[in-house]
């Protein structure tokens, strides 16, 4: 009998905590093609943020991409499948990320190439150009009253003390050539460390809302995005913005941004886009992807996730590039 | 950190023994009231899916520590419960292993009263509540934006205990196989508490998982979270097997059973733990 109620008692608890799959879903590793191919799917038609805008026919890209998913396929045939049906969402933001492959959708080669950095580094700037930071610098060579910065990456490490020195020394330039041409973006933080030392005034920049549920328009209350003027040195002075079809993402953020600063000014050509910030999540079969879930409007109201516009538009010369001569940079400097 | 809990094992009972050799019978008839500290340890193991990220199981076998106040009768019994554990769950998917940073605190608050049921003086059936809050923040890279993960339960529980007193009264002796062996009277109590939810509330992320306030120029981690009353579901028990030393102090065996999870429009977050528990409770009145 004690034996009896001592197996009993003990063995109460572990019945219990065995029956917690009774309440809890079932959840597993599963490289079932069809499976994985429904889950990505729907994950996006959820929460991708740009079907509307793009006039992208969801079901229709479902109904031409399963049919190419069967269980025997392997699972490079599967990666191939489910990249090209992300593909369609035409998005720079949009990768699968498996062990052996990552796909992309390359937006700096909708357009033509629009920097040769060599060309800026032999002909624009002296051989001792600053390196501050992420920031590389100097004055124009043969116009030294234009200060020339580079960025070329959003590496989340802008200080005020970079921004400060940078704009001390360019302080009694007539204006500075901001060149963010094939700059794929990175920490948004940065965006509003650099700009906040172009404004006198707390000034808003964009707009910004996130997917709130499934339906195409589906997101929350338009958030405003303010920046304050910087403690630190302020440049007031006229800033030309050099923008290509690689400057992506933060790039297209801040490229946004300048529309609602008077002292800024785009040139160049229209940007990858990528306005959208993605998400991440993790397929059935443990592959990775992101897509974007967010929709940023200027201060206008116009979105432009597949490319900001610049103000004045410049392609860029690969022929006068062979001779030294960056065609994009002489008329920037015309500007001033 | 596994050395540490393996000396803590060694040491503390020792330490026990060396107090104060007052001989102090306990047991589930004992009315008066006593008051002790826990000091617990042991692995907890775990496991959790986020549906919102990933239909894939995260699973762990983690230090976890505790301690607690209690005051404890026949009649009554409350008990102030802190917990934290902090371990890398992982998932082995895709010829990759992937890592899921989890830090966890517990709270709980536990009220029982003794139901006078006639089951003999060797039993003790107590009834009440316990009001459980926990969380988990949770880094997992591979997931990119959505790395970091936050969710937070706390549920009021109708909770039952039943313990049953093992002591051995008298001094036994015998012999298995070829060694004889002379046991003294001890006292010992096994416990079962089963918690059962009344009112479970969860507080998680919104539709899209994560926010955009880092694009807005604004920091605001839970940007978007949802508090939901009356919401999900959690169920836990506890197994206890307590050794009480001459001086009143207990040594506790225990395994503690956890599961819960998220309910609502959004995806799913699922976790269970099975905590095997080391615990010493100091009496100090």
């Amino acid at each position: 009998m004690r034996k009896i109620f001592y197996t009993l008692f003990l063995s109460f608890p572990f019945f219990l905590s065995s029956c917690e799959k009774a309440f809890m879903e079932e959840s597993s590793v599963d490289k079932t093609p069809q499976k994985n191919f429904e889950y990505l799917w729907n994950e996006c038609d959820k929460k991708y943020a740009f079907m509307s805008y793009k006039h992208i026919d969801w079901t229709s890209v479902k109904a031409k991409y399963a049919a190419q998913v069967s269980n025997s396929m392997s699972n490079d045939q599967l990666f191939t499948v489910l990249a090209q049906m992300l593909n369609e969402l035409r998005d720079g933001h949009v990768n699968l990320i498996s062990s052996f492959n990552i796909s992309h959708f390359d937006v700096s080669l909708l357009g033509p190439k629009g920097i040769d950095e060599r060309v800026v580094k032999e002909h624009y700037l002296s051989s001792n150009y600053y390196t501050t930071g992420p920031f590389m610098h100097d004055f124009v060579k043969d116009h030294a009253a234009i200060g020339y910065i580079r960025l070329k990456a959003f590496t989340g490490t802008v200080t005020d003390n970079q921004m400060n020195f940078m704009l001390d020394r360019y302080k009694d330039t007539k204006g500075i050539i901001l060149d963010l041409r094939a700059n794929g973006g990175g920490a948004a933080s940065d965006i509003f460390k650099i700009l906040s030392h172009f404004v006198s005034t707390k000034t808003l920049l964009y707009h910004t809302s996130i997917k709130s549920g499934a339906g195409l328009d589906d997101f929350t209350t338009a958030e405003d995005c303010f920046i304050e003027p910087s403690k630190g040195t302020l440049y007031l002075k006229k800033v030309i913005v050099l923008t290509d079809r690689g400057t992506y993402s933060a790039g297209s953020f801040t490229s946004t941004a300048t529309k609602a600063i008077d002292s800024m000014v785009l040139l160049g050509d229209t940007t990858g886009g990528g306005m959208g910030m993605p998400n991440g999540g993790q397929l059935p079969n443990g592959w990775t992807y992101r897509f974007s879930i967010t929709r940023t409007l200027d201060i206008n109201g116009n979105n432009w996730e597949d490319g900001v516009p610049p103000e004045i538009p410049v392609q860029f010369s690969t022929s006068q590039a062979v001779n030294g001569i960056d065609n994009i940079m002489e008329r920037a400097i015309l500007e001033f | 950190m596994r050395n540490i809990f393996f000396t803590l094992c060694t040491l503390l009972p020792c330490l026990l023994y060396s107090q104060a050799p007052i001989a102090t019978q306990t047991n589930v008839a004992s009315t008066s009231k006593t008051k002790f500290i826990q000091v617990g340890a042991g692995f907890d193991n775990a496991y959790f899916t986020d549906f919102a990220t990933s239909a894939l199981p995260y699973s762990t076998s983690a230090m976890r520590f505790d301690l607690a106040f209690l005051r404890s009768s026949a009649r009554r019994e409350t008990k102030m419960y802190f917990g934290f554990s902090s371990a890398t769950f992982k998932l082995v998917a895709d010829q990759q292993t992937f890592g899921s940073t989890v830090n966890t605190p517990y709270l709980a608050y536990t009220r029982l009263y003794q139901v006078p049921l006639k089951l003999g003086e060797k039993w003790n059936f107590k009834l009440g509540g316990s009001l459980d809050i926990t969380g988990n923040m949770r880094m997992n890279p591979g997931l990119q934006n959505n790395a970091f993960g936050l969710e937070m339960f706390n549920t009021l529980f109708g909770s039952a205990k039943m313990s049953y007193d093992i002591s051995r009264k008298k001094e036994k002796q015998g012999r298995f196989l070829l060694i004889s062996y002379h046991l003294k009277p001890k006292t010992r109590i096994l416990s079962h508490q089963l918690n059962l939810p009344l009112m479970n509330n969860t507080y998680r992320n919104g539709y899209a998982y994560t926010n955009a306030s880092t694009i807005s120029n604004q920091t605001r981690l839970t940007d978007g979270y949802q508090y939901h009353a009356f919401s999900g579901f959690r169920m836990s028990s506890a197994l206890h097997y307590d050794l009480y030393y001459p001086n009143g102090n207990i040594l506790r065996l225990g395994y503690n059973w956890e599961a819960y999870r998220t309910a609502g429009d959004f995806d799913r977050f699922q976790m269970a733990h099975h905590y095997f528990q080391l615990a010493l409770l100091f009496k100090t009145n």
